[in-house]
């Protein structure tokens, strides 16, 4: 019953890559998702007020992602991509921050 | 799906679940009776409630008692007005006028009668319901407590999506090969998987709405840093019925009727009930009076709205019309609809409390099926010991939680008008029964016997309560009924049929289940590993129990320095006598101090003479708690005196003397059924 060994990363640095890139990575794309969302489209109030529950499905499904991976480094890698993406696109949006 | 995808979502699924299991079932268990945390707390308090209409209570008068009281010049006032009581909650915030009185810069939550005007502090209303509620958060937990919930949510949706992954292709063979007869292992997992898929919407609903409210301000985070860190800005639009104005200047004038403003607001829409006033900038030249409230749920699912007056000048400065739909609003009143099912009655409420009930049931048959298939011949005896053990100590947490709860209904309903700081005693009675009945079962090393235990006390406690509420408040059901008391008639309903189910369900377990289960097949050796672990150094060697006797007389002496501090409160701070003091110490006082001292110097003294089992489990039950107390105690100390520095260093050293006498007593325990 239990699930079969052979297929289940071993090392504590791996299984802490994945769950921390779930976890931190996962909390910042959510959170640089939504900010650059509620910056960029014409109604930013209702994207905020949307993130109440949107920002935890995209978080949870975020927390499940990196454990498709067999290298927790690589899921790292990738969302560290989307972040500094988002983070460039977030730099550029709030030149024009509509809610100060 | 590849054969690795699904074995590590498999394993995710397991770990993420076994780690939460505990936790998440505490705060369904508990979250199940903070539904009815308001009929509770007007059961508890056991008067009949005259359901007074919102709009007939005398405001005028509420707020010239407050203001005679606390001085409201310049505070923002919430008045909570709490639907089906005969009290309202008045929030008041510290004053904003920087030539406001001393006595205006105090908070207070209090709770006020809407007859009488009498105020009660938040600990002198606290009541079970309260309790349940806030334990169904861990706010018992000082500051962690909260997000601990909040991330148990969050890691439940994480459970949810992946379980829903691993079981999908057994979803329909598992609803038609549902059969109750087979081996407890595939009945367990074969329950888990249809009762996990019948809840979950609604388990996902809790997911998401519980993450949130918890974890509001992680998910807020973003948008302040949007604001660029002004939260006022944020909290005015997110909440524009709660917004805050800047603090101008007094006005003198005789401030304008609050029931003239209120009635004339709530006749605007029929079916309109008051839920919040909100009055802003009490006595100030801008000072606004809000009224929100919606319309039934039955007209509309989300129908907030509200009306604001500003005060001296007599113009309405905003209508929010209940039938329009604002998004901003609604989806924060859909959240919150969502999650404490107020939208349909009692009817939807008891359907959230089933369907909580079964949740609690998906996750106890989770760490079941988890802890039957760990126990194997080929697996180390270790391993198996340890997965026993968490099995154990998780049963006794988890099935404990209904004998427990319902003693404790029994105890407030008992002990109701006797003692004044609530808090303090239903957290004392609460936390210690628990505490006793974990260490217990966890001994008993057996879930068959702790479940079979836990439906049978929990079964009669329940059919007590109704009977103790006849007795002590003469609400017996025919009288709540005949008087149309619904919210105490429905609490003693509820505990009739969990009564009930509870002793039909404990008739319905028979012994020979338990044959059935992989530890009756391959039985674990629980003592295996004893004679490696206790290996006593003779040197310098006090003997155990003259050090467990001495550890406990450190306590006691601990506590009787404690209350010395008591009297530096005297020397330096307050009058002689206390605040509401009768000339008499209270019965109460008595009880505590027997509880303290007097427990810790009686085991002191045993312990030099007795050695029997019953007397090694009571004492190591006793110091847990202690031990609890102490560790609980020091943190708060830590937090709200932290200046009292030599206070600190005894709560330091006491702790750590409790927990010294814990692990000792646990030694002693285990040499001595060697």
């Amino acid at each position: 019953m239990p699930a079969n060994p052979k297929y289940l990363s071993t090392s504590p640095w791996q299984k802490g890559s994945k769950i921390s890139a779930g976890i931190i990575g996962g909390y910042l794309i959510t959170s640089l998702f939504h900010m650059v969302l509620a910056l960029v489209l014409p109604n930013g109030k209702a994207i905020i007020i949307t993130s109440i529950f949107s920002a935890i499905i995209l978080w949870s499904t975020l927390l499940i992602i990196p454990f498709l991976f067999k290298n927790g480094w690589k899921a790292w890698l990738l969302y560290l991509a989307i972040i500094i993406l988002l983070y460039t696109l977030y730099f550029f949006a709030n030149q024009q921050n509509s809610f100060l | 799906m590849s054969k690795r995808n699904y074995n590590v979502f498999f394993n995710a699924h397991t770990v993420s679940g076994i780690v939460i299991s505990v936790a998440l079932y505490i705060i369904f268990f508990a979250g199940a009776f903070a539904l009815f945390k308001n009929e509770i707390a007007i059961w508890e308090e056991g008067s009949p409630i005259n359901n007074i209409d919102r709009t007939a209570i005398d405001y005028d008068k509420i707020i010239s008692t407050l203001d005679c009281k606390y001085d409201l010049q310049g505070r923002n006032i919430d008045l909570n007005l709490n639907h089906n009581s005969d009290q309202i909650y008045a929030y008041l915030l510290a004053t904003s006028d920087s030539l406001a009185s001393k006595e205006a810069r105090t908070i207070h939550y209090l709770a006020v009668d809407v007859d009488t005007s009498y105020t009660k502090t938040y600990a002198e209303q606290y009541n079970l319901g309260e309790f349940l509620y806030r334990l169904h958060f861990f706010q018992q937990i000082p500051y962690i407590g909260l997000y601990l919930a909040g991330f148990v949510a969050l890691f439940f949706v994480f459970a949810i999506v992946t379980g829903t992954i691993v079981h999908w292709k057994k979803i329909i063979p598992n609803f038609t090969e549902f059969n109750p007869r087979v081996k407890l292992k595939r009945l367990w997992a074969d329950a888990h998987t249809s009762l996990g898929i019948i809840g979950l919407p609604f388990q996902f609903i809790y997911g998401i709405t519980g993450a949130y409210f918890a974890l509001t301000l992680l998910v807020l985070l973003p948008a302040n840093l949007l604001y660029n860190g002004d939260q006022q800005k944020l909290m005015n639009e997110l909440h524009p019925e709660q917004k805050k104005y800047e603090w101008i200047k007094a006005n003198k004038q005789q401030i304008p009727s609050l029931n003239k403003f209120v009635n004339a607001s709530a006749e605007k829409w029929k079916g309109f009930n008051s839920k919040n006033i909100f009055i802003r900038n009490y006595g100030g030249s801008n000072m606004k009076y809000v009224l929100a409230g919606e319309i039934s749920s039955k007209d509309n699912f989300v129908g907030t709205g509200r009306v604001v007056l500003d005060v001296f000048s007599g113009k309405i400065t905003e209508i929010k019309e209940p039938e329009t739909l604002n998004y901003i609003e609604g989806v924060q009143r859909t959240m919150s609809r969502l999650h404490y099912g107020d939208f349909g009655g009692f009817g939807a409420k008891i359907v959230y409390f089933i369907l909580a009930l079964i949740t609690c049931f998906v996750i106890i048959s989770g760490v079941l099926v988890w802890v039957e298939s760990r126990n194997k011949k080929n697996i180390p005896m270790p391993k198996r010991i340890f997965t026993a053990n968490v099995g154990h100590v998780y049963m006794a947490i988890c099935l404990s939680m209904l004998p427990v709860i319902a003693l404790s209904f029994l105890f407030v309903k008992i002990t109701n008008g006797y003692f004044i700081d609530k808090q303090n005693i239903i957290y004392l009675f609460y936390i210690s029964t628990w505490i006793i009945a974990i260490v217990y079962f966890r001994n008993l090393r057996n879930n068959y016997k702790t479940n079979k235990i836990c439906l049978l006390i929990g079964g009669v406690l329940s059919l007590l309560i109704p009977i103790a509420n006849g007795i002590s408040s003469n609400n017996w059901i025919w009288n709540t009924f005949l008087n149309k008391q619904s919210e105490i008639l429905l609490i003693d309903i509820l505990w009739l049929f969990i009564g009930l189910a509870s002793l039909w369900v404990y008739s319905k377990i028979k012994p020979f289940k338990q044959d059935q289960c992989t530890f009756a097949r391959t039985p674990i050796d629980f003592n295996f590993k004893e004679e490696k672990l206790i290996q006593i150094n003779i040197k310098n060697q006090i003997p155990m129990r003259t050090k467990i006797a001495l550890l406990w007389i450190f306590l006691a002496l601990g506590w009787v320095i404690h209350h010395v501090y008591g009297l530096f409160n005297i020397y330096y701070i307050e009058d002689l006598t206390m605040e509401g003091a009768t000339g008499e110490a209270p019965v109460i006082h008595h009880i505590y101090r027997i509880l303290f001292e007097g427990a810790c110097m009686l085991f002191g003294l045993l312990t030099l003479e007795v050695s029997k089992k019953w007397f090694r489990l009571t004492t190591y039950t006793w110091a847990v708690i202690a031990a609890a107390y102490n560790a609980y105690h020091l943190v708060t100390a830590a937090i709200y005196e932290s200046t009292n520095y030599s206070e600190l260093f005894m709560l330091v050293i006491v702790a750590a003397a409790s927990i010294l006498l814990v692990k000792n007593i646990h030694i002693w325990n285990k040499s001595e059924s060697n």
